[in-house]
């Protein structure tokens, strides 16, 4: 306390913050603070080595079969994998997106957050989206991870054996499952007392999820193409339906009522 | 300027504050004394626009808390007893985080940051983490953090929690150079010291309802019109209880042996040895006493006078609402015990 604080305590007129602005910056400093994350980043390691395994026992052997419905089941194969390297390493993320809110009230860090003139908009927003787009990268890193080692291990030609139709669809599906995902554990953990609390409902949206793939997957065989297609549609629409009414309804002082 | 009209919070059939009104001018202190739960938290946030009251109104820095909440925010500095820190960062990127979201721009940003940097004795730590800061560090932190923007308002709640004697003190020291530097204060303790050295007024809250509010010094007046009076001799007493009791404006005089507290050892002189009585004027009542005590041949050690302290004061308040909630025949008992010991003590 060896200096004099320059305190003006003027009464500045109150100028309303830039909503998008603001987002970022919260976006931004959730991002970090999910990055920083070790045990995040050791589970993403961890699926690596998973996946690598994956591909080496039981992608190698399918490629080994040359006829045409041979290399029509390895590239299944591959396209299903895909879904599956892209999907486990942004799985950690969605255990962290329920942590946004719970867990900074657990720690007191979201009162000094909420007293700020940051609107309800941002603040919800800056933290939706600061647990989605870790997830996102980490899912674009466990594909692009998959790929190269398809290409190193049975070289590059054996890319092209993924169906297009179906890869591109599950290629959009990912970010879309990611999304409703993170998205649905945000805002879960905005409107819980407890980390517990949202970890708990965290865990059935995983379950949830996974089957929900499986079942489009299964539409997929079934009834063809334009099922999955129509699903990957769902997922969005469902995510950005449930981000939108989120953003209207939410308000900090239900946050304050239940601490 | 803070001014509150009937403020109530409810939260489901319970009602947290009940029609609460206060008033703290520029460059005031209101010390808010309560037990956890007498809704001291639930006033601080409706007034710095988090909770929004159920009835009643509010204006803070000119500004309506319901109507206005988002500028009423942008003028207050909260710190609550918990630093809320993101401890992986540094304490000057954790301050820019906060000045960015108060809108300040980048240059006045790195001023200010600096500016609280060397105020709080924190410069030299400004590349560590604050993950390794000691409680009365992070607890400056979150000062700094409420006061980047210059806010014309700061609710203190429980600043002093959990810090040690010397960071306490520090945190005191500024908390007296915020209100010299005029801002309006509110500052929520379970340190009734505290509160009385530091605050202009005390208002204290049960149950929600501000049951006294006024300075501290008035608070003890109500409470008592009396102060007491201790004389210490050399020796006994000379006059004997009767003739001191016949003075004007001598209540309950008592002869006592005085008891000297040591490190080690109580050591306790003569019966006799101490003169106490209660006097609701002693400028007009001790010279009468002490005159007569030294025509007495007295030979007087030490005077001291004591009026009742913020304690006594908080303590009779919240007295009340203890025995209120036991049972009737608890009730009773205690009334009893509490009479036979006036008894004997008269």
């Amino acid at each position: 306390m060896n200096a004099e604080l320059q305190s003006n305590a003027t009464r500045v007129p109150y100028k309303k913050a830039n909503t998008l602005y603001i987002t970022w910056l919260i976006a931004r400093r959730q991002m970090l603070e999910a990055i920083r994350d070790r045990s995040t980043l050791m589970m993403s390691g961890m699926f690596l080595i998973v996946q690598t395994v994956l591909v080496l026992i039981s992608i190698g052997p399918a490629l080994q079969d040359h006829t045409v419905v041979g290399l029509q089941r390895a590239g299944f194969l591959m396209a299903f994998y895909l879904l599956f390297v892209g999907l486990m390493p942004a799985t950690p993320a969605i255990g962290i997106a329920s942590g946004v809110f719970a867990g900074d009230k657990e720690r007191g860090c979201l009162t000094p957050l909420l007293v700020t003139p940051a609107s309800n908009t941002a603040i919800l927003a800056g933290k939706i989206l600061g647990a989605v787009l870790p997830a996102l990268a980490y899912a674009v890193i466990g594909i692009l991870i998959y790929f190269a080692e398809i290409a190193l291990l049975f070289g590059p030609a054996k890319l092209a054996l993924l169906p297009v139709g179906l890869s591109i669809l599950i290629a959009l599906l990912i970010p879309g499952i990611v999304l409703f995902g993170t998205a649905l554990a945000s805002i879960i953990s905005s409107r819980v007392r407890t980390f517990q609390a949202a970890q708990n409902f965290s865990s059935l949206i995983l379950v949830v999820l996974w089957i929900g793939l499986f079942g489009l997957l299964f539409l997929q065989t079934v009834l063809g193409l334009w099922a999955f297609a129509l699903g990957v549609a769902g997922v969005y629409l469902v995510a950005i339906l449930f981000i939108a009414i989120s953003a209207i309804t939410w308000k900090r002082e239900e946050v304050m009522a239940k601490q | 300027m803070i001014e509150a009209h009937a403020l109530t919070r409810r939260f489901g059939t319970f009602t947290a504050v009940s029609n609460l009104s206060l008033h703290v001018p520029d460059g005031a202190i209101l010390a808010l004394l309560g037990p956890n739960g007498a809704g001291k938290t639930t006033t601080i946030r409706m007034l710095a626009g988090l909770l929004a009251p159920t009835e009643g109104n509010a204006t803070v820095a000119g500004y309506d808390i319901r109507r206005e909440a988002d500028a009423v925010r942008a003028c207050v500095g909260l710190v609550t007893d918990v630093p809320g820190l993101f401890e992986q960062m540094k304490a000057p990127a954790y301050l820019d985080f906060f000045g960015s979201i108060y809108g300040l721009p980048s240059a006045e940003r790195t001023r200010r940051i600096d500016e609280l940097l060397e105020f709080f004795d924190l410069k030299t730590h400004r590349n560590e983490k604050m993950a390794g800061f000691s409680k009365g560090m992070k607890q400056k932190v979150a000062l700094a953090r409420a006061l980047i923007h210059e806010p014309a308002i700061l609710y203190l709640d429980e600043p002093t929690s959990g810090l040690d004697p010397l960071a306490a003190r520090s945190v005191r020291e500024l908390i007296v150079g915020f209100k010299r530097s005029n801002r309006s204060i509110i500052l929520c303790t379970h340190d009734l010291d505290e509160a009385e050295r530091l605050a202009d007024q005390v208002a204290i809250i049960r149950q929600g309802h501000i049951v006294a509010l006024d300075t501290p010094s008035s608070l003890r007046k109500q409470a008592t019109g009396e102060t007491l009076v201790q004389i210490e001799f050399v020796g006994t007493c000379p006059l004997p209880i009767e003739e001191i009791l016949a003075i004007d404006g001598v209540h309950n005089p008592d002869l006592k042996e005085k008891r000297a507290t040591g490190s080690l050892s109580t050591v306790v002189q003569a019966p006799g040895s101490l003169l106490e009585y209660y006097a609701s004027q002693p400028k007009r009542t001790n010279p009468q006493v002490l005159s007569r005590l030294v025509m007495a041949g007295a030979q007087i050690v030490t005077v001291t006078c004591e009026t009742r302290s913020l304690e006594d004061v908080y303590a009779s308040a919240m007295g009340e609402v203890e025995k209120a909630s036991l049972p009737a025949v608890l009730q009773d008992s205690i009334g009893h015990k509490g009479a036979s010991l006036a008894d004997a003590h008269s």
